[in-house]
C-alpha cells in the first residue's frame, strides 16, 4: 500500500515548476496574457525538449511508458502556471494512436507526434463516448461530416482525434481544404478554442473503441488543472493576506479571514488526491474507474471555481482587475469545469455508472 | 502508487482472519465473561492494545498502522470486541505512557485495558468551553491529598465511570497556562456529585460533575505541577485523530444511499429522483476527496512521513459531511421528520436520521468546537498570523 507518487514522477513535477517559474512567472504570464491567444511556442518548445509528449506512449514505440497519473500531475503544474499549449491532448493523442492496433495510425503519427513535429488534439463530445446532439457522422465510414464546438487549440493543431459516437474514435488533418476553423473568442486566453465545421472530411477510424477511455482520461486531466488552478489561488489568497494590512494589522490576524481561508483550504487540498486516485483507477483500469473520472471532474470543477471566486473575495478590489492574475485561474477553473459537461452534468453521470 | 496490500500484510490478515474464526462467535456478544476472554487472547495473540508494553497488559508491538487497519477491519468484519471503548483507552493510556510516572503506569493501565476502570474527562466548565485554559476548578495540596474544589461540565458517560482525569488550577499565582495540573481520581466518594444532563436528542450521555472537598492522593498527578496543559495536549492530539476517520464518513454515506434505495418518494424509489441523486453525488465527491486523503495520510503514517495540512482537516471534513449527509438525508425522508425516533420501543425505521441531524451538531462541538478547528487550520496549517 503506497499511496504516494514515485520518485520518477516526483522529478517530472519538479523539472515542470523548474521550467515554467523561469519562463512563465506570474510577471511574463500578464505580459503574455494581452497579446492574441494562441500557443506559446517558447513553452511548447521546453516541454518537448522535457519529452513529455510520450508520456504514456509504450516504451516498445519510443515513449516513456508512464501512466495517466503522471500526465495528471504535469497536467497540474501546468494549470498553477497557466501554461499556453496543449501539452495534455498531445499528449492523450498519442496514447490513443499507440492503441489504435492500426499499423497505418501509428507510422503515419505516433512519431511526429511524440516528436512535436505535429499538433494533436482532441475533439470530444459532451456526451462523452456515447455521442450526443453535436456529434460528428460518418456514413461511410472515410469521411465525417458536422460540427464539433470549442476544439481546443484547433488554430494551431495539425489533426484532431474526434469521438464519432459508439465508441468510436477518428482521426482527421486539419489542414484539409473541406475543414473549416471558425474563430471564437476564449473566455480562457491560455487555452484557445475553436468551431470546427467538418464536409466530408476524410477520417481514419481507429480499429479499438477507445473512445471512452480517452473521454475518461481527458475529464481526469480537466480534473487536475482545476485543481492547479484552486490551489494557486489559494496560495495566493493565503501569501496576500500575510502581507496586505488594514485597521492596522495583517488582515490575515482577522477570524473572518482565517476561517474563509480555511474553508478554501479545507476544499481543496483533500481534493488533490480525489484526482490522484480517480487517475490511478483509470491506469489499473478498476471496475468504478469511469465514474469516479466523472465524479472527480464534478467536484474537482465546482471545487475549483468556487476556491477562484473566493480569492477574488479576499484581495478585494484588487481581485476584480485585470492587472492582478487571479481571474486568469477564475477563468481556467470556469472552462476546466465546463469543458466536457459540466458538474451537475457529470453527477448525474456519476449517479448512472454507481447504478443508483 | 499501489493501493494493494504487500504479501507480508496480505500474510498477516489471513492470520487475523484465521485467528477470528477460531476465538470468536457472534453469540458471545451478549457474554461480558466470554468477552474479556477474548479481549485477553486477541491482546496476547498481538492484536489489541499494540501500542501499550506487555508489563503494562497491552501486546508491545511496534507500529505499523497497515497492520493496525487490517485489524480495524476483520474484527469490524465480523463484530468482534476491539479494545475497550471509552476516553480511557483514547486518552489517559497514551498519557500515561507518555508522562506518567511509573507507578501510575503500573497501577491504571492494566486495569483501564480490562474495564475495570473506567475513565471520565475532566476538561471543560461552564466559564471554560473554548478557552479552556481559564479553567477555575482549584486543587490545593493538604496533609498528603489534593483538595478539588468546583466544577466541571459535558463530561461524557461520567455517571457510568469510575474515575476521572481532570485539568485542575493548583497554581493560583502562576500564568493561566502554567497554573493548571493533571489530576487524577475516584469519582466514587463523598465530595463528588455527579448530575446528568438531557441532550437534545432526549439522551443523557453527559453529565455535570460538581467537587467539594474531592481527594485525591498526593501522587496521583501526572506530570509536575502546573505541568498539566503541556501533559494534555497529547491527550487532545489522540482525541483529534480518533475522531477524524475517514471511513466513518463513507460508511454514513453508504447507509444514506441504502435509504435512498428503500424510500418511496413520488411513487418511485428516492434513488431515482433526480435532485436525490445529485445531491448525493455532490457528497460523494467530498466523501472520496476525504478518503482519499486519508489514504495518504496513512501512506506518509507508514513510511514516518509528515502528511502536512490535510493532517489538521480530518475533523472539519468530517464534521462538514456529518452535516450534509444529515441534510440531504431529511430531503431523503421526507415526513418521517416529523417522527421522534424511539429506540426504546424496537428499531426505529427512516425516522433514526432524525437522530443525524442532532448528532452530526454534537460532532460540531466536542473534540474542539468547528470555529476553533478552522483558527488551528488557519494557524498551524496555512501559518497565518495567531490573534
Amino acid at each position: 500500500m503506497d499511496f504516494h507518487l514515485s520518485e520518477e514522477q516526483e522529478m517530472i513535477r519538479d523539472s515542470l515548476v523548474g521550467c515554467y517559474s523561469q519562463c512563465n512567472s506570474d510577471e511574463l504570464l500578464v505580459q503574455k496574457y494581452d497579446r492574441e491567444p494562441a500557443l506559446d511556442d517558447e513553452l511548447w518548445r521546453a516541454q518537448l525538449a522535457l519529452g513529455l509528449t510520450g508520456v504514456m506512449v509504450p516504451e516498445s514505440l519510443g515513449g516513456l511508458g508512464m501512466d495517466l497519473l503522471t500526465l495528471a500531475v504535469a497536467a497540474e503544474v501546468s494549470a498553477s502556471y497557466a501554461v499556453a499549449t496543449p501539452m495534455e491532448y498531445q499528449c492523450l493523442a498519442a496514447w490513443a494512436i499507440a492503441c489504435s492496433d492500426s499499423q497505418t495510425l501509428i507510422e503515419t503519427w505516433l512519431q511526429p507526434i511524440v516528436l512535436g513535429e505535429k499538433i494533436a488534439t482532441l475533439a470530444l463530445s459532451d456526451e462523452g463516448a456515447e455521442g450526443g446532439p453535436d456529434s460528428l457522422s460518418t456514413h461511410d465510414g472515410a469521411t465525417v461530416s458536422g460540427i464539433r464546438r470549442f476544439v481546443p487549440f484547433a488554430a494551431e493543431a495539425d489533426i484532431a482525434v474526434l469521438t464519432l459516437g459508439d465508441g468510436k474514435l477518428g482521426l482527421v488533418e486539419l489542414r484539409h481544404d473541406s475543414v473549416v476553423r471558425e474563430a471564437v473568442a476564449p473566455l480562457d486566453r491560455s487555452r484557445p478554442v475553436c468551431h470546427l465545421r467538418l464536409d466530408s472530411t476524410p477520417v481514419v477510424i481507429f480499429p479499438e473503441a477507445l473512445a471512452q477511455r480517452l473521454y475518461d482520461a481527458a475529464l481526469i486531466l480537466h480534473a487536475a488543472s482545476a485543481f492547479g488552478a484552486a490551489k494557486r489561488c489559494l496560495d495566493m489568497s493565503v501569501e496576500y493576506a500575510k502581507v496586505r494590512e488594514q485597521f492596522g494589522q495583517l488582515i490575515g490576524q482577522f477570524q473572518a479571514l482565517k476561517h474563509q481561508l480555511a474553508h478554501m483550504a479545507l476544499d481543496t487540498e483533500p481534493a488533490r488526491f480525489l484526482y490522484w486516485y480517480a487517475a490511478h483507477c483509470w491506469d489499473i483500469e478498476t471496475e468504478d474507474a469511469r465514474q469516479m473520472a466523472a465524479l472527480c471532474k464534478a467536484h474537482l470543477g465546482e471545487v475549483a471555481v468556487d476556491t477562484a471566486r473566493a480569492a477574488v473575495e479576499v484581495h478585494g478590489g484588487i481581485g476584480f482587475t485585470w492587472e492582478l492574475p487571479i481571474h486568469i485561474w477564475l477563468k481556467r477553473a470556469m472552462a476546466d469545469s465546463a469543458i466536457y459537461g459540466t458538474p451537475a452534468r457529470q453527477r448525474a453521470r456519476s449517479a448512472e455508472l454507481a447504478r443508483w | 502508487m499501489d493501493l494493494e496490500l504487500s504479501e507480508s500484510h496480505l500474510a498477516f490478515q489471513e492470520e487475523v482472519e484465521n485467528f477470528l474464526v477460531s476465538n470468536w462467535r457472534s453469540d458471545l456478544a451478549k457474554d461480558p465473561e466470554a468477552i474479556s476472554v477474548f479481549r485477553r487472547t486477541a491482546t496476547g495473540a498481538g492484536y489489541l492494545y499494540r501500542n501499550v508494553p506487555e508489563i503494562y497488559g497491552g501486546s508491545g508491538q511496534s507500529p505499523d498502522v497497515l497492520k493496525a487497519k487490517i485489524i480495524r477491519e476483520s474484527f469490524a468484519g465480523v463484530r468482534a470486541p476491539r479494545e475497550m471503548p471509552g476516553v480511557g483507552m483514547m486518552m489517559l493510556v497514551p498519557t500515561l505512557l507518555d508522562c506518567g510516572s511509573e507507578l501510575q503506569k503500573q497501577s491504571f493501565i492494566p486495569r483501564t485495558l480490562t474495564g475495570e476502570y473506567r475513565w471520565a474527562q475532566g476538561y471543560s466548565e461552564p466559564g471554560a468551553g473554548s478557552d479552556l485554559a481559564s479553567l477555575r476548578t482549584k486543587g490545593e495540596l493538604v496533609d498528603g491529598h489534593w483538595l478539588i474544589n468546583g466544577q466541571k461540565i459535558w463530561t461524557t458517560m461520567a455517571h457510568k465511570c469510575t474515575h476521572m482525569f481532570a485539568l485542575v488550577r493548583t497554581e493560583p499565582d502562576a500564568g493561566k497556562h502554567a497554573g493548571i495540573s493533571y489530576l487524577l481520581f475516584e469519582l466514587d466518594q463523598p465530595g463528588v456529585t455527579i448530575r446528568p444532563l438531557k441532550q437534545m436528542n432526549g439522551d443523557k450521555e453527559f453529565c455535570e460533575v460538581f467537587f467539594e472537598d474531592a481527594r485525591a492522593p498526593a501522587d496521583w498527578i501526572v506530570g509536575e505541577r502546573g505541568e498539566g496543559w503541556r501533559v494534555s495536549k497529547s491527550t487532545l492530539k489522540h482525541e483529534r485523530n480518533s475522531v477524524g476517520a475517514a471511513s466513518g464518513s463513507k460508511d454514513l454515506f453508504d447507509k444514506l444511499v441504502k435509504q435512498a434505495r428503500k424510500t418511496t418518494l413520488n411513487e418511485r424509489p428516492a434513488i431515482e429522483d433526480p435532485l436525490v441523486r445529485d445531491r448525493l453525488a455532490k457528497i460523494q465527491g467530498h466523501v472520496m476527496a476525504h478518503l482519499c486523503a486519508g489514504y495518504y495520510q496513512l501512506s506518509c503514517d507508514a513510511g514516518g512521513a509528515d502528511a502536512g495540512i490535510v493532517g489538521l482537516m480530518n475533523k472539519m471534513n468530517t464534521t462538514v459531511i456529518g452535516h450534509e449527509i444529515a441534510a440531504a438525508a431529511s430531503e431523503v425522508i421526507g415526513d418521517s421528520n416529523l417522527q421522534m425516533p424511539d429506540y426504546k420501543v424496537g428499531r426505529p425505521g427512516a425516522e433514526k436520521w432524525v437522530n443525524q441531524q442532532m448528532l452530526s451538531l454534537a460532532a460540531a462541538l466536542g473534540g474542539g468546537t468547528s470555529n476553533i478547528n478552522l483558527n488551528i487550520i488557519a494557524e498551524r496549517g496555512l501559518g497565518l498570523p495567531r490573534d
